[in-house]
């Protein structure tokens, strides 16, 4: 739902990091399974929002990442959640291990990981 | 060609603005609590109820977000505390930025506990740290006894769920029992309290878990 926020923050990120670069042509993204945010909303966003600017014309790339799970027995595990579609695991993310109650350690960040420009 | 390969947190910007929002409050020794929530579901009248309730004994001031309008603002304003209302424009949240600005508009160091009404969303809020001690989720029977399970993130980082409107239940065929199971399902930790603000029916259980996150 708040995608254009999110387009926003990772347009500010790109352009910090990207100072000095006179055109950004690539843009990669690693979009955790449960930050539950439409891909397409964010790329369309940025598009909108880098118009003027060195990353106007790059090409986005957003990968989704696993999620990481714990459960209060301890037992860890890694799941690549289909982004909106994970409401068999709701409302309790569950363990796949032991079926109990699973805390969300990793799953919700969106980090901006390469830019390649010149 | 230039790769620059690095790993930039791009919710971190509010984190670290949350962080220092924290700081702030902790200085001043403010407590600061995040009341989240549907729309009507009772996020103003909890913190009318609060002021008319605690007020006399507690220092009281409040932020109150909305999208385009000052409604609520002027509605808390008539309690007679300070508030200062924040439009979110076209954002459906309000964010640790917003707040930060806000407060620039209010004398701090006279206050003691912080009321932050954010918008009418079940769902965007639960992703925004703004910095406050606690975080409370109100919910209420008119939107159906379906309302925890389909939005499970925001129970899952609150502190506190007010199942409001308790007393028009059977009227809207609310279960409110079912509400606050699902509630204490999806986040073992979460203290619900089953309230009506229209008749005072568990209210003051509610005043009593402010006391307390005051220390009094």
């Amino acid at each position: 739902m708040h995608e254009l926020w999110v387009a926003n923050a990772l347009l500010e990120a790109v352009l910090e990091k990207g100072k000095g670069l006179k055109k950004i042509e690539e843009v990669h993204v690693s979009v955790g399974c449960l930050a539950m945010v439409n891909l397409e909303q964010i790329e369309f966003g940025f598009k909108m929002l880098s118009k003027g600017t060195p990353a106007e014309d790059a090409k986005i790339f957003l990968k989704p990442a696993e999620a990481k799970l714990r459960c209060s027995e301890g037992h860890e595990t890694n799941e690549m959640i289909e982004c909106l579609d994970f409401s068999h695991l709701l409302p309790i993310i569950r363990c796949r291990i032991c079926g109990g109650v699973a805390q969300i350690i990793e799953g919700k960040e969106i980090l901006l990981t390469k830019i390649v420009g010149e | 060609m230039h790769i620059i390969d690095d790993r930039v947190d791009i919710l971190g910007g509010n984190r670290k603005i949350a962080e220092e929002n924290r700081e702030m409050f902790d200085s001043f020794g403010v407590k600061a609590v995040n009341i989240m929530g549907a729309i009507g579901s009772g996020k103003t009248i909890l913190i009318e109820e609060v002021v008319a309730r605690i007020g006399k004994d507690v220092k009281i001031a409040s932020l109150a977000g909305d999208v385009i309008s000052d409604m609520d603002a002027r509605r808390i304003s008539k309690t007679g505390i300070p508030v200062v209302g924040i439009n979110t424009g076209k954002e459906c949240h309000l964010d640790a930025h917003m707040v930060q600005h806000a407060l620039e508009k209010m004398d701090i160091s006279k206050v003691d506990l912080l009321l932050i009404e954010n918008v009418g969303n079940l769902v965007c809020p639960a992703d925004f740290d703004l910095g406050t001690h606690s975080s409370i989720v109100v919910v209420s029977a008119s939107e159906g006894d379906d309302i925890v399970e389909k939005h499970p993130m925001i129970f899952m980082i609150s502190d506190v769920c007010i199942i409001n409107k308790i007393d028009i239940a059977s009227a809207v065929g609310a279960d409110v029992e079912k509400m606050e199971r699902d509630a204490v399902r999806i986040n073992p930790k979460i203290k619900v309290f089953k309230t009506s603000f229209k008749t005072g029916a568990g209210v003051q259980a509610v005043m009593d878990w402010f006391k307390n996150l005051l220390g009094r």
